[in-house]
């Protein structure tokens, strides 16, 4: 091949080659420096609902130690105080002092449910099922909101991140439920498979569009589903108007480290 | 002159992207759809330039015409992948500009005889700048892995095809009188590399998610 060609020849070969090699290294420099970012967000992720659940339980403790222990000694006082006005003869008087002493003991149990609510820790004590259990009791006492609970014989076992973020995702969609599904039923189903747990909140309520993925839209259930990927899991809403709500969150056993 | 193999491979590599979204079994995204028009406008002309060119008719007439056409259908697929509406705009308005380009080119520069010199690298850098343009931009912003994206292969394998057109034209033009085999050696290394670009846009067809 003469020399002229032959430069030709090499140029064009080289422009094929570089391009495909440019092209490639490209792709797979942006594929490795995305997996970078990703990793990087979910760990700041991940710390930040970390610091969120220590300051959730930091609320309960000063809630239970502080806050509930002078609601209780207001509530003894109020107690002697009748006691007293009883013994004076004061009845009117007495009444009152029980009037206020029943709301001072209202107000105790809310600050209570409001501290147990916020605890993590319910869930390293008691395990997921009887926490989900017990979370469905305060829903109905605290909100009127009759909540059928179906769980497993045995406790899953999973990581302490992953049960945290279920119960999470539980509590969340029954406080959805009674803020705007307009019912006072709903069904909490959680179940145990060698891969991990489902998690499913069941209203028969007013529903919503769940195809509407306008910004303004379910910003709670965003949430959600950021939450239950930080946990390695998926969750998935299924509503239409009138028709109720399912949510399904589902966990791997292990999440990754 | 026999036809090398690699040709037809690379002539019936758009059936890939086609077989694809057909294995995928649900409706292509948006973009997709029109890449896929433009697989199948190929699939038509090469046919068409396969069966001219077997019966030693000058062929080059029918690039010159299906050329606007598939920058077009590619430029409009690519506009729907921008994440901003500026971005969306000026990639559908580059598609009139391009086609008066084009017009321009063949009526005063262009010979439609032979091979594109300026014309078809011009097309090609286009696509080439809007495919790459697209993966940069979208990538940054991407929540979920890119292999698993339908625009990042099919974008990858649009920059590769545009890429490797850019330099063939010019090429052939300079070397076919005197040597038009080397017209055909690089019309395999040519076909080569656009099987692979078929494959990742086939790999983006098969994505369930960015098409």
């Amino acid at each position: 091949m003469p020399d002229g060609r032959l430069t030709l020849w090499t140029l064009f070969v080289a422009s094929a080659l570089s391009v495909t090699i440019v092209l490639v290294a490209f792709g797979a420099s942006l594929v490795a420096s995305q997996r970078r970012r990703l990793r990087l967000e979910r760990s700041g992720s991940r710390r930040v609902l970390k610091a969120q659940e220590e300051e959730r339980a930091r609320l309960a403790h000063e809630l239970h130690d502080d806050v509930l222990q002078r609601v209780a000694i207001v509530h003894q006082e109020l107690d002697a105080l009748r006691l007293e006005a009883d013994a004076a003869g004061v009845r009117r008087l007495s009444r009152r002092i029980a009037a206020v002493a029943d709301e001072v003991r209202d107000l105790g149990e809310a600050v209570h449910a409001a501290a147990y609510l916020l605890h993590p820790s319910v869930v390293e004590k008691v395990g997921l099922r009887r926490a989900i259990g017990m979370l469905a009791t305060e829903f109905r006492r605290t909100a009127g909101l009759r909540v059928d609970v179906t769980v497993p014989d045995s406790e899953p076992s999973l990581d302490m991140e992953v049960a945290v973020t279920a119960y999470r995702i539980v509590q969340e969609a029954l406080r959805n439920v009674v803020k705007h599904a307009l019912t006072d039923c709903a069904s909490v189903a959680l179940e145990n498979s060698p891969d991990g747990i489902t998690v499913r909140v069941t209203d028969t309520g007013a529903g919503f569009d769940a195809t509407d993925e306008t910004p303004h839209s379910g910003l709670g259930l965003l949430a959600m589903r950021y939450q239950a990927a930080l946990a390695d899991g998926s969750l998935l809403v299924s509503s239409r108007p009138g028709a109720g709500t399912i949510v399904t969150g589902r966990f791997p056993c292990r999440s990754r480290p | 002159m026999k036809t090398p193999w690699l040709l037809y491979a690379a002539a019936l590599a758009p059936l890939l992207p086609l077989g694809g979204a057909l294995l995928a079994r649900r409706r292509p995204g948006p973009s997709t759809v029109w890449v896929l028009g433009w697989c199948c406008l190929l699939l038509s002309s090469d046919a068409a330039a396969l069966a001219l060119a077997s019966r030693n008719v000058n062929n080059h007439w029918l690039n010159y015409a299906a050329t606007p056409a598939a920058t077009g259908l590619l430029l409009w697929a690519l506009s729907l992948w921008q994440t901003t509406h500026v971005w969306k705009l000026t990639f559908g308005l580059s598609i009139p500009v391009f086609l008066v380009a084009w017009v321009a080119l063949l009526v005063l520069v262009e010979d439609i005889s032979t091979f594109s010199r300026i014309a078809e690298p011009m097309a090609c850098l286009l696509v080439l700048a809007g495919a790459t343009y697209t993966i940069a931009t979208r990538s940054a912003s991407e929540p979920a892995p890119l292999v698993g994206q339908g625009w990042f292969w099919v974008s990858g394998g649009l920059a590769l095809y545009a890429g490797v057109h850019c330099a063939y034209g010019p090429f052939a033009v300079l070397v076919l009188r005197d040597d038009p085999s080397l017209v055909v050696r690089a019309l395999e290394v040519r076909s080569g590399i656009e099987l692979v670009a078929f494959l990742a846009i086939a790999r983006g067809a098969l994505c369930r998610t960015g098409g």
